[in-house]
């Protein structure tokens, strides 16, 4: 159970993430990456294409045009400047949370995202 | 409780690194932290406990090394089983594994409250990142 002051501490943090020009950044390009007509589309198009070849996989039947259909689809998706963006915007706000990481480790002595993360598969 | 405003503009005056490392200083002056704390000094002050553990940890790698090799034999593993008995039954280990899981579990509350607000898991994004298993 969270103390008052350690809640009161935790509002505040995040209240001073939420207000960085990173966290505006990386939610703005966010939302234009997911509503994006032309990406949603290049998305579904990806999506079922890759569905259809590892049905094919499984048979045997994958030719080498499939596959360089498929990867030319992820390429012209990633290379796209919205998907570019935000990927970017993505990078700058998680090194920016890793500085905050660095600080609040700092004051406990270890590191406090390796202790409190989720568990992985990886641990 | 502060209101929004009251908030908004505490944190305006301060820069991030400072903020985050208040976070920290709340961590330190909780009550799981201190128990942690305490149980750590125990631990690194009482070498049997060091020496008991240390034997455990060997023989883990020994015994999971021999199962990948399709050689772990029911002695290895009986050995490595009493050791566990012996882990159990001394205070200063159960009270270091007592505390540490207690400050995690409070970490992982903090995790998520953090989380929650930013709609991004905080931890799982800056976590030192390791090979896959």
């Amino acid at each position: 159970m969270l103390t008052t002051q350690l809640q009161r501490a935790a509002e505040m943090f995040t209240t001073s993430v939420i207000a960085t020009h990173e966290m505006d950044a990386f939610v703005e390009a966010k939302e234009v990456f997911r509503a994006d007509p032309e990406l949603q589309s290049m998305r579904k198009r990806l999506s079922q294409r890759s569905g259809e070849l590892q049905a094919k996989q499984t048979t045997g039947a994958l030719t080498q045009q499939e596959i360089d259909e498929v990867r030319f689809l992820q390429n012209t998706l990633n290379a796209h400047p919205l998907t570019v963006q935000f990927v970017q915007a993505r990078q700058a706000i998680i090194a920016r949370l890793g500085e905050c990481n660095e600080a609040v480790s700092e004051e406990i002595g270890f590191d406090f995202a390796a202790a409190a993360a989720p568990q992985s598969c990886c641990g | 409780m502060m209101d929004k405003t009251e908030k908004q503009t505490e944190t305006t005056i301060m820069n991030l690194g400072d903020v985050a490392s208040k976070l920290g200083i709340a961590v330190v002056a909780t009550a799981e932290y201190h128990a942690f704390n305490a149980a750590e000094r125990r631990y690194r002050n009482d070498p049997q406990a060091r020496e008991l553990l240390g034997r455990f940890q060997e023989e883990q790698r020994t015994v999971q090394l021999m199962e990948q090799l399709g050689k772990a034999a029911a002695e290895d593993t009986q050995r490595l089983e009493g050791l566990k008995k012996e882990i159990d039954a001394n205070e200063t280990l159960a009270g270091h594994f007592d505390a540490q899981e207690k400050l995690v579990a409070l970490l992982r509350e903090l995790n998520e409250f953090i989380s929650g607000q930013l709609n991004m898991d905080f931890a799982a994004l800056t976590k030192p990142q390791r090979g896959c298993c």
